[in-house]
């Protein structure tokens, strides 16, 4: 009986890992057209996220989590509730940060890194991060997700991340998982649940304040 | 081992004999066992929300503390997104720089990181010489250093440490004022240099 189970275990385990192994898109071009047409039909989408951030020197992962908002065409939401509260809005190429204790504004063209970082998911659901000249990307696919191997190619990003791999979902298109990895070895994934695709958003949410 | 063990409590105990008498101003092994928040590290494992003012340059994020298996004391910084400044690694006698993001690799930012954090995670040396100046509402340890003493101060029982501060007895340059969130951890640190605009403020969210 426990041969059978310790059997069954590693049938399961084995299947599983088959199952969730990426292998390069046959159909590149194909891949990316659909991405874009369907980012062009994304006007808005809301969804609940989780970020995990791996320390090399922490047994446990920093977690914290928060709310995503993007309304076509360019702006953003980010707003993490626990364990702190801290928002950033990116909106006609200003960030607004509000953290604490403190409200700033920040022109995003004149802190490249800070814009690459923040502009990924809007490249994302926007359909420009296949296309983004920063990053060399490669398609990857299970039969239920594509991942996107980003390689920064620009030299600011080079000096922090390895790659950032970002898991799509194929059913709509839509980003379920960031996993940005740094050079060092620590990581931050960003999951996203919850997701509401094009429902209403008020512009208000995207000013400080609200 | 315990042969080890034993010469070091021997070496120790002469050594803070010795400091004793160099000093003859303060019995040094009564202050180490009748106020320890002094000789013990201010944080140990714990994650604060973070806000760092210098001049009119603001960034918040978290700091992450961590006592090592292997005796280090790690800190990291990070902003929340996950984007990291720095990991810095302390030991008493040693400081090493894991990680720093080119723009904040200069040598006077890794030696004001060093300083003020140094003296949250690496208590005084339990056999240096050190007085303890008279004070209203703190019982206080000065321990003279090579261009100015640190001050820390503690409560008038000795329960938890309250100030850590850098100086001489008539002016400060840095002043480190700390609450605590229990016994054993603190709930907030304020870092706030006198010279120059340099202020860090931290509060707990989460503690091993």
């Amino acid at each position: 009986m426990k041969i059978n189970t310790i059997l069954l275990s590693i049938y399961f385990l084995a299947t599983s890992g088959f199952a969730q192994t990426f292998t390069p898109v046959k159909d590149d071009a194909a891949i990316r057209k659909k991405f874009t047409e369907v980012s062009a039909g994304t006007k808005s989408i809301k969804s609940d996220f989780v970020q995990e951030k791996n320390l090399s020197m922490l047994a446990e992962k920093v977690k914290s989590k928060g709310v995503f908002y993007f309304k076509q065409k360019n702006m953003v939401r980010l707003e993490y509730t626990q364990p702190f509260k801290y928002l950033l809005i990116m909106n006609n190429g200003k960030a607004t940060i509000k953290d604490e204790a403190k409200t700033t504004q920040m022109d995003m063209h004149k802190t490249k890194v800070f814009q690459e970082v923040n502009n990924i998911i809007v490249d994302c659901v926007q359909g420009k991060a296949l296309s983004n000249p920063n990053f060399q990307v490669k398609i990857y696919e299970t039969p239920t997700q594509l991942r996107l191997d980003m390689k920064p190619t620009a030299k600011g990003m080079k000096e922090f991340f390895d790659n950032i791999l970002i898991y799509v979902d194929k059913r709509d298109y839509s980003v379920l998982k960031m996993q940005m990895n740094e050079l060092s070895g620590d990581n931050t994934i960003i999951t996203f649940t919850n997701k509401e695709i094009n429902g209403n958003i008020a512009d208000s949410l995207f000013t400080v304040g609200k | 081992m315990a042969i080890l063990r034993t010469a070091f409590l021997l070496w120790a105990s002469s050594t803070l004999l010795c400091g004793c008498t160099a000093t003859n101003k303060i019995n040094v092994m009564d202050a180490f066992t009748n106020c320890p928040p002094v000789f013990q590290p201010a944080i140990r494992t714990a994650t604060y929300s973070a806000q760092l003012d210098f001049y009119k340059k603001h960034i918040s994020g978290l700091f992450i503390f961590k006592a090592m298996n292997d005796s280090t004391e790690r800190v990291v910084f990070m902003n929340e997104t996950g984007f990291k400044f720095f990991d810095l690694e302390f030991t008493p006698h040693q400081f090493a720089v894991r990680y720093i993001i080119p723009s904040l690799n200069k040598k006077f930012i890794v030696n004001t990181l060093r300083k003020d954090l140094g003296y949250l995670v690496i208590p005084p040396i339990e056999n240096s010489a050190h007085d303890q100046p008279k004070s209203e509402n703190y019982t206080t340890f000065r321990f003279p250093m090579e261009k100015a003493s640190v001050y820390y101060s503690t409560d008038k029982k000795c329960e938890h440490l309250q100030k850590i501060e850098r100086g001489n007895d008539k002016k400060k340059d840095l002043i480190i004022d700390l609450t605590n969130a229990s016994d054993t951890s603190l709930q907030t640190v304020r870092i706030a240099h006198q010279n120059y605009k340099l202020t860090i403020f931290m509060n707990q969210i989460k503690s091993e």
